[in-house]
């Protein structure tokens, strides 16, 4: 079968959504990039972390489409970050409390 | 079975009943392996928090003396990739095998560019001596922590882009001899692998070059 009579109208719209998407990550770094400059204190690290949650948070959504999948595989994406967090919290709990 | 054929027929495998279940098992398979992943560089970053936290200046002083131009123009190459990588998926849904082929070439060239830049990265940090030994230029010695997860990491991370470069090929070489029909979910797990593979770059981004900047 040649690739003309198997294709459908390329989904230009939703290329278009994908790459605003893409825009929004690269301006992300573009502000983070720009506060790594701004003496923030002991926020800096917060606000590094709070962006590239979000980029993370695009990436997941849009590009790996959990915002379109089953139940079954948004919650096999949390499950992830459910362990990362006792991960985390376990061990920092030990250092904080020694 | 004909290799040749598109459609249906030729995606589906055993012992899946319908493409549906199909790509929804290989891609709940994908997330399955992901989340171990999760945990795997989980683990690392996990390191780098406590040191972190324990040597802060020092820490901050070791980010300062990485290459920032590297590690930027490093994090718009993988963005673009992954942008790239989902236009692939969406042109062979819609059945566009050489759209889908062209997407998928431009994706793994944006992807060896990276390895390029991390190659010439690597090689004016060694020439600088920025390795987790006693020869580390810089007062604290604890920003040898720092160099050794900073090795690790992004050494880890290459590897992954690396097998991710390699599957994007592959995928290209199926595509192109008709073996593997666009709208296959092997493309889709390709494509969910290569995405995480970015996000672990994004979040090296934040620990590795950002600090100790202002």
């Amino acid at each position: 079968m040649t690739d003309a009579s198997a294709h459908r109208r390329l989904p230009l719209r939703q290329w278009l959504g994908y790459a605003v998407v893409w825009l929004a990550l690269v301006a992300g770094m573009a502000v983070t990039l720009a506060l790594a400059y701004v003496p923030l204190g002991r926020a800096q690290a917060a606000v590094h972390l709070a962006v590239a949650a979000l980029q993370i948070a695009l990436i997941w959504s849009a590009f790996m489409n959990l915002r379109r999948s089953s139940a079954l595989v948004r919650l096999t994406a949390c499950s992830a970050a459910l362990w990362l967090v006792f991960m985390f919290a376990l061990t920092f709990n030990d250092y904080f409390s020694r | 079975m004909s290799a040749h054929v598109s459609g249906p027929a030729s995606i589906l495998r055993e012992p899946w009943p319908s493409v549906p279940r199909q790509r929804e098992g290989v891609t709940f398979g994908m997330w399955a392996f992901l989340a171990t992943e999760v945990l795997f560089f989980g683990a690392l970053i996990l390191v780098y928090a406590v040191y972190r936290d324990l040597y802060p200046d020092a820490f901050r002083a070791a980010a300062r003396a990485t290459d920032i131009v590297y590690g930027t123009v490093n994090t718009v190459l993988l963005l673009t990739s992954s942008f790239v990588m989902t236009l692939a998926i969406d042109a062979g849904a819609a059945g566009a095998r050489r759209v889908a082929i062209l997407c998928l070439a431009v994706t793994a060239a944006l992807g060896t560019a990276f390895m390029v830049v991390k190659g010439f990265e690597y090689y004016e940090d060694i020439q600088n001596g920025l390795l987790p030994d006693a020869g580390l230029p810089l007062p604290s010695p604890m920003s040898r922590l720092f160099f050794a997860l900073y090795w690790v990491m992004t050494g880890v991370h290459a590897i992954h882009l690396a097998i991710g470069i390699g599957f994007v090929l592959v995928m290209i070489v199926l595509l192109a001899r008709s073996t593997l029909a666009a709208e296959s979910p092997a493309l889709d797990v390709a494509a969910l692998y290569w995405h995480f593979v970015d996000t672990v770059w994004v979040l090296l981004y934040a620990l590795i070059y950002l600090p100790g900047r202002s």
